[in-house]
C-alpha cells in the first residue's frame, strides 16, 4: 500500500499558539483515518493544512509522494467536506454538486448528467431542483459529500461531518460513510471529537492533544492499550491508578490505566496473587445506564475507582450493591496498562 | 405579550408631535411641488394665483438644465461605478484578512462620509492647487468618490460579514481559482449588496452640493444649476420642476436599495 498523505515534522504556530506541533504521520492510500480529539487540539488545523487552506510554518506535507506546499487548493487532488457542508445558498443542489465539473469547463449536458448519477449515490436523487436551504441537515450533508465527490479525488477531508445531526441520524450516517468508503475505495481523513464515532468508523485513529498527537493506532489498540493518561482518559472511561495509588493496591510501583469493566465484583476478597489484584472498598455512587450500572468505590484516601457491571439478567438494580457497602473487587493484572505521563504527574 | 401591548400604545401628546416633526420635515417639500404650477413667476404668494403645466414645456426647453442634467448623471454614474469597484475590493480585503492597524484603517475608509462635506471639500481643493491638477470633470468625480466609496464598502462588507468564509474555501477546494471563486461564488452573493450600495452612492453624488463647490471649475452640475437659479427673479417656478425631478431620482434608487438588503436579509436567515 502506498501513502496517501504524510506529516513530515509538521508545525503550524499561530503567533505563539502551537497549533500543530511537529506531528509526524503517514496515512495509507485507501484507508478510513480519524483524528480524535477535543477542540483547539490541532486535528482541524491539520486538516486546512492537507486542504491547502492553511500552510505549514514548518515541515513538510506530502500527498501522494508529491510536496504539497506550493500547490494551491484547487490544483490539490483532495476535497472536503466542510462542518457547516459550504453548499452555495445561490445555486439549486444539482448545480452545487457539478460545481466541480463547471469550474473545470465540463459541458452543461455532462456535468448534470454525473451530478443526478452522484445524487443517486447519495440517495437523494429527487433534491435536484431544490435550494439548500429547502433541505434538512441530514440532507445537506450527503448533497455536500455528493459535490466532494463529483471530483473523483483521492483523498476525502471531512470536518466533523457529523457533529450537527441528531443522534439517530447520526449513526446512520456512521453505517453510510464507511459503506461509501469501501465503494469508492479512497482515502478518507475523518475529524471528530467524538471517541466512539472514531472508533466505530475507522482503521487506524491518531489521537490529539494540545497540538501533537498522543497515540496512532487501530481502535482497538487505542482502546484497548493506551500509551498515555490522556489517550485513556479521552477514549472511553478510564481508571488512572497513579504512582501514590499503586502501593494502596499492592502492584509495583507505576502508572497504570484500568477499565470499568475489567473490575469484576466478588463476595469476598481473595488473596492479591502473581495474576490478579484484589482488594475492598465502600460504594460511594451508584449509576445506572440501561445496559450497564456504574459504581464508583472508594479504596483508600483519594483513590476511586469506577466499575461498571453489565445489566444482563437482573431485571431491577436491586440485586446490584447499594451505596454504602463494602465491596471486593478483583481484576487481572494483564489488564492493567502501564501509561507514560507526558504531564510530568 | 403584555409588554409589547404596554409600549405599542403612545398617549395622545407623543402621537401630535411625532406628527408635527414629520409634518415639519416634509410640508417644505409638497410646498416645493405645489410652486412647480404656479402662473406667479418673480415670488412665492400663498396660496397660489392659479395653476399652470406651462413651465414644464419651458423646462424642457432649457438647453442649460439638459446640459446640467447630464454632467450630473456623468458624474454619479461614473463616481458609482469607481466606489463600486475600490469599495468591493476594499471591503474584501478588511473582511478576510486581520493586520496590525486594521482598525485604524477601517476608520480612515468610513470617515469621508462623517466628515462636514465643506472640510472634504477644502482639503480635496487644496490638494489639487498644491498638485497642480486644473479643477475639471475630473476633479468633481473625485471628490464624489470619496464619500461614494463608503456607501458601497459599509453595504458589501456587511454582506461578507454574513457570508461563510467557507464557501470561499470550499469553491477553491473544488478546484476553482480565485477569478471563479469571484465570479461563481462572491459575486452573486454580495451582488444585492452591491447594487445598493452603488444606488446609493449615485443617489449622494447626484444632489451633491458643497464638495462639488469646491472641486468644480467652470462645471455647473444640476444642483449647482439650482442654487444660481435661486438667486435670479424670473421663471423661478422652473427650478421647482427640476427640483422634483431631482427628488425623484434620488428617491428612486434609495428605495430601490432599501428592498434590495431588505429582502436578501430573510434569505440569508433562513439558509442558516
Amino acid at each position: 500500500m502506498s501513502v496517501a498523505v504524510q506529516f513530515e515534522n509538521v508545525s503550524r504556530h499561530f503567533g505563539d499558539v502551537k497549533a500543530v506541533d511537529e506531528v509526524n504521520l503517514n496515512i495509507q492510500d485507501g484507508e478510513f483515518f480519524a483524528m480524535l480529539g477535543p477542540s483547539g487540539s490541532g486535528k482541524t488545523t491539520c486538516l486546512r493544512l492537507i486542504a491547502g487552506f492553511d500552510q505549514p510554518t514548518e515541515g513538510h506535507i506530502l500527498i501522494h509522494d508529491v510536496q504539497a506546499e506550493d500547490i494551491p487548493p484547487y490544483d490539490r487532488d483532495v476535497n472536503t467536506v466542510f462542518q457547516d457542508y459550504a453548499l452555495f445558498p445561490h445555486m439549486n443542489v444539482a448545480e452545487n454538486v457539478a460545481y466541480g465539473l463547471m469550474v473545470k469547463g465540463v459541458n452543461k449536458k455532462q456535468r448534470m448528467e454525473q451530478a443526478h448519477s452522484m445524487l443517486e449515490m447519495v440517495k437523494l436523487p429527487d433534491v435536484a431542483e431544490r435550494k439548500p436551504s429547502q433541505l434538512s441537515g441530514g440532507q445537506r450533508q450527503r448533497i455536500a459529500l455528493a459535490r466532494a465527490l463529483i471530483n473523483k479525488p483521492r483523498v476525502l477531508l471531512l470536518d466533523e461531518p457529523l457533529g450537527a445531526l441528531d443522534l439517530k441520524l447520526r449513526e446512520e450516517m456512521q453505517i453510510e460513510l464507511k459503506a461509501l468508503q469501501r465503494k469508492v475505495g479512497i482515502t478518507f481523513i475523518f475529524v471528530t471529537h467524538d471517541q466512539a464515532e472514531a472508533l466505530s468508523m475507522s482503521d487506524r485513529v491518531a489521537v490529539f492533544n494540545n497540538g501533537k498527537i498522543e497515540q496512532i493506532g487501530s481502535p482497538s489498540e487505542i482502546y484497548n492499550r493506551p500509551q498515555t493518561v490522556f489517550v485513556a482518559g479521552f477514549v472511553g472511561a478510564s481508571n488512572i491508578i497513579t504512582k501514590k495509588h499503586s502501593e494502596y493496591v499492592g502492584i509495583p510501583r507505576g502508572l497504570y490505566s484500568l477499565r470499568p469493566e475489567r473490575i469484576s465484583l466478588a463476595v469476598r476478597a481473595v488473596d492479591t496473587n502473581t495474576e490478579t489484584v484484589s482488594i475492598t472498598g465502600c460504594i460511594t455512587e451508584q449509576l445506572y445506564h440501561g445496559e450497564i450500572t456504574r459504581l464508583t468505590v472508594n479504596i483508600k484516601d483519594d483513590l476511586n475507582l469506577i466499575v461498571s457491571i453489565q445489566n444482563k439478567g437482573n431485571k431491577d438494580k436491586s440485586s446490584t450493591p447499594a451505596v454504602g457497602n463494602q465491596i471486593a473487587l478483583y481484576w487481572a493484572k494483564s489488564d492493567m496498562h502501564p501509561l507514560t505521563d507526558n504531564r510530568g504527574e | 405579550m403584555p409588554y409589547n401591548k404596554n409600549t405599542a400604545k403612545a398617549s395622545t401628546r407623543l402621537k401630535i408631535s411625532a406628527a408635527a416633526g414629520i409634518a415639519f420635515l416634509h410640508i417644505p417639500l409638497l410646498l416645493i411641488f405645489v410652486y412647480a404650477f404656479t402662473t406667479e413667476e418673480k415670488s412665492y404668494a400663498f396660496p397660489p394665483p392659479g395653476l399652470t403645466l406651462k413651465w414644464f414645456a419651458i423646462a424642457w426647453e432649457r438647453e442649460d438644465i439638459w446640459n446640467a442634467l447630464f454632467l450630473s448623471t456623468k458624474i454619479a454614474a461614473i463616481s458609482m461605478s469607481i466606489a463600486m469597484v475600490l469599495g468591493t475590493m476594499a471591503a474584501a480585503a478588511m473582511y478576510r484578512s486581520s493586520f496590525f492597524g486594521r482598525e485604524s484603517i477601517s476608520l480612515l475608509i468610513i470617515l469621508p462620509i462623517a466628515l462636514p462635506g465643506i472640510i472634504t471639500g477644502i482639503s480635496l481643493r487644496s490638494a489639487f492647487h498644491i498638485a497642480d491638477i486644473p479643477y475639471s470633470f475630473w476633479t468633481i468625480v473625485l471628490g464624489h468618490a470619496t464619500f461614494c466609496v463608503v456607501v458601497v464598502y459599509n453595504n458589501v462588507i456587511a454582506r461578507f460579514r454574513r457570508t461563510s468564509l467557507s464557501l470561499i474555501e470550499a469553491s477553491m477546494d473544488l478546484g476553482a481559482d480565485g477569478f471563479q471563486t469571484f465570479r461563481y461564488v462572491i459575486l452573486p452573493n454580495i451582488a444585492t449588496a452591491l447594487l445598493a450600495g452603488g444606488m446609493l452612492a449615485f443617489a449622494l453624488s447626484f444632489d451633491e452640493v458643497i464638495v462639488t463647490t469646491f472641486t468644480a471649475g467652470q462645471q455647473t452640475t444640476l444642483p449647482i444649476w439650482m442654487l444660481s437659479e435661486l438667486i435670479r427673479p424670473r421663471q423661478r417656478p422652473v427650478t421647482n420642476i427640476v427640483a422634483i425631478f431631482v427628488v425623484a431620482t434620488t428617491f428612486i434608487p434609495i428605495l430601490a436599495a432599501y428592498y434590495l438588503t431588505k429582502g436578501t436579509d430573510q434569505v440569508d436567515g433562513q439558509g442558516k
